[in-house]
């Protein structure tokens, strides 16, 4: 099948007072039309940043140091501003994490989501317009949209702010949508809403969409593909499945058994030790070696390549190595 | 019962004055009850109140009525509360979600967390301000490098560890935490969370626990309540809620505890509720042991 997003060995660095922060290491994924890809991992391990990067809207301080970002056959890598901008909201757009701070509260709520109509279809009569937004409040699931799009974001609870963002990100009927932590700010039984929702949206209008969360929990609904982010890098990347009945790196099992789900009746929950790296100096071999309790010899001096379990089932971690020692995962397989 | 009640409360309700005719009830009519050593979660979507109820159970807000006794003293009567109010403010603490906002930015973490100290003229047990600083911090788990630092130079976890350590300085009875985890990445949320466990197992700590992440709930709370548009629907033991939920919103909570396994959660249905379902009045009627169920005046078993 055709790629929809191909990204190649993209390294993003910030330039800071403090000296280069290395927030994207080397990290290559693509993802196929209509396709769910959750991209998993801790808070600054660079999977905000990541997203970022593709869309190009990341701070002047940052710079794509290498690799290539491939939309569509086009290669946007040196895309500049310009061009960028014509793409934006057609090709992809985004979801922001917190919906208070994404909406204008001087605004309606129909006048921001008919501002994104008219950007992208700039043609369109007023009542053509209202068509429109009406329709795509309907389709994130706001209903009575003639008497909601009159009211302001302060009058709108924060899932229904969120689907307003939503409403505003598909204005232009994107290929691929970013979701930045959608759910995080919000409360269980509307997360799971939002989940639905999203899944929804995607398999109607057949949006490939990037899902950037810290939970592998919400993940479990959502995902076709799981890539898990630490310290800049891809660590494991496999199926939904693959990743939670049969997960392979260390880092993978310790984010799976921190879970409380999976601590049913034990007196504590699992932890992962220690502290991510500082990426301003990353620590020579694996990122996670000082953090990983099966680490080997060898997690010290050389970063592990990407390891093959199956065709869509790669990990990094030495462990797959056919020297290593053979360890029983403390996860895993017992589902399966 | 055997077990001492620490905290009572009443039938609170708290009112929040939108305008001139219009008001909120926060909180409607909520009782419950702490035992000492033991961890309370309330648990509600955003807006249901929950941390209205925190807020009057720590002095913040006056309810508009009820009565919320803590050791048996009335803390929103003035006259009792004067009487007792080194004891109230010292022994009751509480703990915020943001630390970005609950620390001060501008201060040093040895001079936040002895900060209570300074103000309640107390003096130190342990010798020196900075000595006690140091204390608390091995306490919730950080090593004396970081008393020296700024808040903003920690991350998430560290911070409230901080705010954690502060509350502890006044060595008090009742920690209420106001969804102490929410803002945590799932890993450090466990690190916060078998902190708490510690400090109810090891130490005797009672907690209010509020948190929307009902796995967590599960985890690590003795007694639930369900709290639903400032109403409280259902309180229970948690193994009793979770095995047993009585209460629609209980049952549509429940359904929306995301799964780690993606089969079953794909699988899973969720149940909703709406506003419209919950009638007006009604009292907490006894359904088993110790659990409590919410049920309007005319309606039997369902």
């Amino acid at each position: 099948m055709a790629e929809l997003l191909e990204v190649k060995n993209l390294s993003v660095s910030f330039f800071t007072p403090a000296g280069e922060v290395q927030a994207v290491r080397n990290v290559s994924f693509s993802l196929r039309p209509g396709e769910v890809l959750a991209v998993v991992g801790e808070s600054g391990c660079g999977k905000s940043v990541l997203c970022k990067s593709i869309m190009k809207l990341l701070p002047r301080t940052a710079r794509i140091q290498s690799g290539s970002i491939v939309v569509n056959g086009a290669d946007i890598t040196g895309c500049r501003e310009r061009d960028m901008h014509r793409l934006r909201g057609k090709l992809f757009s985004m979801v922001f994490q917190d919906p208070m701070t994404a909406l204008n509260p001087t605004m309606t709520l129909g006048a921001q989501i008919g501002e994104a109509v008219r950007v992208h279809q700039p043609g369109l009569s007023g009542g053509a317009v209202r068509q429109r937004v009406m329709e795509l409040m309907t389709l994130v699931g706001i209903d009575r949209p003639e008497e909601r799009m009159k009211l302001y974001p302060h009058n709108f609870s924060g899932g229904q702010r969120q689907r307003g963002v939503m409403a505003i990100a598909l204005a232009g009927s994107p290929s691929i949508l970013f979701a930045d932590e959608p759910t995080t700010a919000l409360d269980v039984t509307i997360q799971a809403q939002i989940l639905d929702l999203l899944r929804d949206v995607q398999a109607r209008l057949g949006t490939a969409t990037v899902f950037v969360t810290h939970d592998l929990g919400v993940v479990a609904r959502v995902a076709d593909r799981v890539a898990v982010m630490y310290a800049g890098r891809i660590v494991e990347t496999g199926t939904a499945e693959e990743i939670f009945y049969d997960p392979r790196h260390p880092y993978t099992w310790g984010l799976l058994r921190a879970l409380p789900a999976l601590n049913r009746g034990r007196d504590s929950l699992y932890t992962i030790p220690g502290m991510p790296p500082n990426l301003a100096h990353p620590p020579a071999g694996d990122a996670f070696a000082c953090r990983n309790e099966y680490a080997l010899a060898i997690d010290y001096e050389e970063e592990p390549p990407m390891f093959r379990v199956t065709d869509t089932h790669y990990a990094a971690t030495w462990l797959l190595d056919e020297r290593a020692p053979r360890i029983t995962p403390p996860i895993g397989g017992a589902h399966g | 019962m055997a077990e001492e009640i620490l905290l009572d409360v009443q039938h609170l309700t708290h009112v929040f004055p939108l305008n001139r005719r219009m008001s909120v009830r926060a909180v409607d009519d909520v009782s419950f009850q702490i035992r000492r050593g033991e961890i309370f979660g309330l648990v509600g979507e955003s807006g249901s109140g929950k941390s209205t109820a925190a807020r009057c159970v720590m002095n913040l807000y006056r309810p508009r009525s009820g009565r919320i006794l803590y050791k048996g003293i009335d803390t929103c009567d003035a006259a009792a509360f004067r009487a007792n109010r080194r004891m109230l403010q010292t022994t009751r603490q509480l703990i915020f979600q943001d630390t970005s906002s609950s620390l001060n930015q501008r201060m040093r973490v040895w001079d936040i967390i002895t900060e209570p100290l300074r103000i309640q003229r107390v003096v130190p047990p342990r010798g020196s301000l900075r000595a006690e600083a140091a204390f608390q911090m091995h306490y919730v788990g950080l090593d004396e490098s970081f008393l020296d630092k700024y808040p903003p130079e920690l991350s998430g976890g560290q911070r409230q560890r901080v705010a954690i350590a502060r509350a502890l300085a006044m060595e008090p009875e009742l920690l209420v935490a106001d969804e102490p985890i929410a803002s945590l990445d799932v890993s450090i949320q466990a690190q916060i969370v078998n902190l708490f466990k510690h400090l109810q197992q090891e130490h005797g700590f009672s907690f209010l626990f509020i948190a929307h992440d009902l796995a967590m709930v599960e985890f690590l709370c003795d007694r639930v309540g369900v709290m639903y548009r400032g109403r409280l629907v259902e309180t229970a033991p948690t193994a009793e809620l979770f095995s047993n939920p009585l209460h629609p919103y209980t049952r549509a909570l429940l359904s929306a505890i995301p799964i780690p396994d993606p089969r079953r959660e794909r699988s899973r249905q969720l149940v909703t509720f709406h506003g419209e379902d919950l009638p007006p009045g009604g009292a907490l009627r006894e359904a088993g042991p110790d659990h409590f169920v919410l049920r309007s005046s005319g309606s039997g078993e369902d």
